[in-house]
């Protein structure tokens, strides 16, 4: 896997994270990390490059919005970001767009829609 | 009292407290390890899941008990904890996923036999491990679940018979059907449950409410009137002719006559006329409510001629009821002239 692009899955709920992990792995042959907490993913994001984040919006420690900034504004990286809704409102799915999502998704996830919109990135 | 029997009762008091505190630190301890072990074991567990579902999904139809991931969880589920551990994590992923993920993660569950453990749980004297086994059948969205769902809606205990109404409700294919049960009995606070989760619940196909109301139990047909008032069921007319027909209860004549105004049911008006001609039906407020329902639907002819007509135990009354239909329609005023 020397081309393997990699991506961060940031999730407190290590078997989604998991879940996830193991999909894109088995069908798009992606290197993944998880991080397990907000100041897990913002380590990761300042000691690796991604070519892509999965983030669910409320993190311990940090919010979807902090990590959205933190790569979008702070390190100016175009790295796409898919963000994990569950039961969020709207206005917060529009605010994290406009601060820099990329995508998003809701709960349940349907993997097959997390594939799909992960190679569409990954291939942008 | 001899001093000896006091010397005797304060010994088995002593002797019952310390046994007393040793249980209560035991059951502890016992929840503690429980709780160490399976923080101990969470990842491993998590891992070992997620690999399973997925070899699970490409070997779907053959026999999954040989796929090697499998063999290893149904090895540990022989601990109890970890088994735990295990039907609530394929719980939490069928509520996170939906697709394949979910068709694999039933296929485990039943390999495992894990409804067997959840069905024993419904069983139990404990309200806690009922609760409980009720949240893994549902979580799971058990096809044969209904049946249990419907046994704990009649639950001695409020909280219990709760969850089991709500869980059927969602999951069940016909979400009322515990009120087939001759049995059921229903709390003004079940029927406030029972029709809150229904508004809420968009896909959810709402029943004929009219095939409750000939059931034994009042509170099932009071709350089935409530129901077919709040849907606007007109499909359930023929049940209400007969239901207003035969009944003498009070609350269930004037729940039919809530019905026969808001959906303005003209094809019982005969039904009505009958009920008041009889004057041994009504006490003076139905009588009167009675009269103004006619009104509503537009008979003014009938009420004019029912409340000159008026039995002689009600001719007391006659003042009231004037007044009050005068009140509410002014427009009726010719009636009562007459």
């Amino acid at each position: 896997m020397m081309n393997a692009k990699k991506i961060l899955i940031c999730d407190d709920d290590f078997m989604t994270a998991n879940m996830i992990s193991q999909k894109l792995q088995k069908n798009l042959e992606t290197e993944n990390t998880i991080a397990k907490d907000g100041n897990a993913a913002l380590k990761a994001l300042d000691s690796g490059d991604y070519n892509l984040v999965i983030t669910v919006f409320q993190l311990p420690y940090k919010s979807g919005y902090d990590i959205i900034q933190h790569l979008k504004q702070d390190k100016d990286e175009k790295t796409p970001i898919i963000l994990l809704t569950n039961g969020l409102a709207d206005d917060v799915i529009m605010n994290a767009s406009l601060m820099g999502a990329d995508d998003f998704l809701r709960k349940p996830y349907n993997s097959i829609e997390l594939l799909i919109r992960s190679r569409k990135l990954l291939s942008a | 009292m001899p001093l000896s029997y006091i010397w005797s009762a304060t010994f088995f008091f002593l002797i019952g407290s310390v046994f007393f505190i040793i249980n209560i630190r035991f059951r502890r301890w016992m929840k503690m390890n429980q709780q160490r072990k399976a923080a101990k074991y969470a990842t491993f567990i998590q891992a070992l899941l997620a690999k399973a579902i997925y070899q699970i999904e490409d070997k779907i139809d053959s026999n999954l008990q040989a796929i090697p991931e499998v063999k290893k969880l149904m090895k540990l589920c022989s601990d109890t904890t970890i088994k735990q551990l295990i039907l609530d994590e394929l719980v939490k992923i069928t509520n996170t996923f939906e697709g394949k993920e979910v068709k694999s993660v039933r296929a485990l569950y039943f390999t495992m036999k894990m409804h067997t453990e959840a069905i024993r749980k419904t069983k139990s004297s404990r309200i806690q491990r009922r609760i409980e086994g009720i949240r893994l059948l549902s979580g799971i969205r058990f096809s044969g679940a209904s049946e249990h769902f419907i046994r704990l809606s009649t639950d001695s205990n409020q909280a219990v018979k709760d969850v089991a109404i709500i869980a059927n409700i969602h999951y069940a294919k016909k979400p009322l059907n515990f009120l087939d049960d001759p049995h059921t009995k229903l709390s003004r606070w079940d029927a406030i449950n029972i029709q809150s989760q229904l508004s809420k619940m968009q896909s959810v196909e709402i029943p004929n409410f009219g095939i409750w109301l000939d059931h034994s139990q009042l509170s099932v047909v009071h709350f089935s009137l409530m129901m077919i008032r709040e849907y606007q069921q007109y499909s359930a007319l023929k049940a209400l002719k007969t239901l207003f027909r035969k009944s003498d209860h009070p609350t269930t004549l004037k729940l039919i006559l809530h019905i026969i105004k808001d959906l303005h049911l003209v094809e019982m008006e005969p039904e009505v006329v009958a009920k008041l001609k009889n004057g041994k039906n009504f006490n003076r407020k139905l009588y009167v409510k009675a009269l103004y329902v006619l009104d509503a639907i537009g008979n003014s002819e009938a009420t004019k001629l029912l409340l000159t007509s008026m039995p002689q135990r009600l001719i007391r009354n006659r003042d009231t009821s004037s007044k009050f239909i005068k009140r509410l329609r002014p427009e009726s005023e010719y009636i009562l002239t007459a």
